[in-house]
């Protein structure tokens, strides 16, 4: 009786110790595998909105389920990080080649004062006549950067231009199924290695 | 008597031909390379100038700029926190300093150009003007380039 309660123990402790190295094994590739892609892992449920686009048409994250969304936050009075994010972007998207229409590049005004409807429809096809621009209300705008932690402020840079924004300029990657999975910062704008991580993801 | 006054005028000649010279000098000393100013959608107002200044003569400084093409121009200079968070400062006097190179380029300092008067697009260059403390005013031509541009019709 006592030999068979030690025996149910061993197995028992086996089981764990089986059990153990299972999940620490699953942790570790899991782990791997995500410090593979180039963008930084975010993982984090891609909020709903809804906006203007360029065309007055309203817009929302739910239009786009089978499609990997890049979205980027910034203003049309931006001389250097914006236009050269959105450069990047189109040239990711070039690189896709055939998988360029499964991708979708939203850009969320947080100057929605200057960057009208009008202003982007002029904006947006320079880069690519497929990318949308979105802008809303002071209060749409202001909700959706919320949602999405994008930090955005008017500064007084003892300019003549009027005031400019400071703003996050990262780029998020949406996963088909709505997750905000990629962050890429200013200092990850390899267009090659970005198409890499969507290459991956469809 | 005449001869001395034209001796003298030929002095002066001299003398300020030498100045001149001198002048020029100092400006050669300044050297501007790799410029290029963004190429911006259509009624875009805001674009940037990129450029090196290398100073093969004494310290001087950069204290202000205009162009032509815009009505201000303005040094400003890019900053990305470890956030994300992107900001620009301006730069009102920009030091050069002797046997160094100083570089404007994407995601740090660059040359503002505020209130386009007309769009960069087909456009080949716009003028701009740099003002140095020693070396002066240096004109030069900023050819218009475009970067990763759309236009990808074949994808339609």
């Amino acid at each position: 009786m006592k030999r068979r309660n030690m025996f149910k123990m061993l197995i028992g402790i086996l089981i764990a110790i089986i059990l153990l190295w299972a999940i620490i094994l699953y942790v570790y590739l899991d782990q791997n595998i995500k410090s593979d892609y180039y963008g930084m892992v975010y993982e984090k449920e891609a909020p709903e909105f809804t906006l203007t686009d360029q065309d007055g048409s309203k817009v929302s994250l739910s239009d786009f389920k089978d499609k990997v969304v890049l979205i980027f936050f910034g203003y049309t009075h931006c001389p250097d990080i914006c236009p050269m994010t959105m450069s990047v972007m189109n040239e990711v998207v070039d690189q896709l080649g055939d998988q360029a229409d499964q991708v979708q590049v939203i850009f969320v005004t947080i100057d929605p004062e200057r960057d009208t409807q009008e202003k982007l429809k002029s904006y947006m096809p320079y880069y690519n006549e497929n990318f949308i621009g979105l802008t809303g209300s002071l209060e749409e705008i202001d909700k959706v950067a919320d949602d999405y932690n994008i930090f955005y402020s008017k500064e007084e840079v003892n300019s003549t231009s009027q005031y400019l924004m400071g703003h996050n300029s990262s780029v998020l990657l949406i996963t088909p199924d709505g997750e905000i999975f990629l962050r890429y910062a200013q200092n990850k704008m390899d267009p090659v290695s970005i198409a890499g991580d969507i290459g991956r993801i469809l | 008597m005449k001869k001395t006054l034209s001796l003298g005028i030929i002095f002066l000649a001299l003398a300020q031909f030498s100045y001149a010279e001198n002048n020029n000098i100092i400006k050669d000393k300044i050297i501007i390379n790799d410029a290029w100013v963004r190429e911006v959608p259509p009624g875009t107002s805001v674009s940037a100038v990129y450029l090196t200044i290398e100073n093969k003569g004494d310290d001087d400084k950069l204290v202000g700029m205009s162009s032509e093409a815009a009505e201000n121009a303005e040094l400003h200079t890019s900053k990305v926190d470890e956030n994300g968070v992107a900001t620009m400062e301006m730069i009102k006097i920009l030091d050069i300093p002797s046997d160094n190179a100083v570089e404007l380029e994407p995601g740090g300092m660059h040359i503002m150009l505020i209130g386009l008067k007309e769009s960069l697009v087909g456009k080949e260059s716009v003028n701009l003007k740099l003002v140095f403390d020693e070396a002066g005013d240096i004109v030069i031509e900023v050819p218009v380039k475009k970067v990763g541009q759309g236009g990808h019709k074949h994808h339609h």
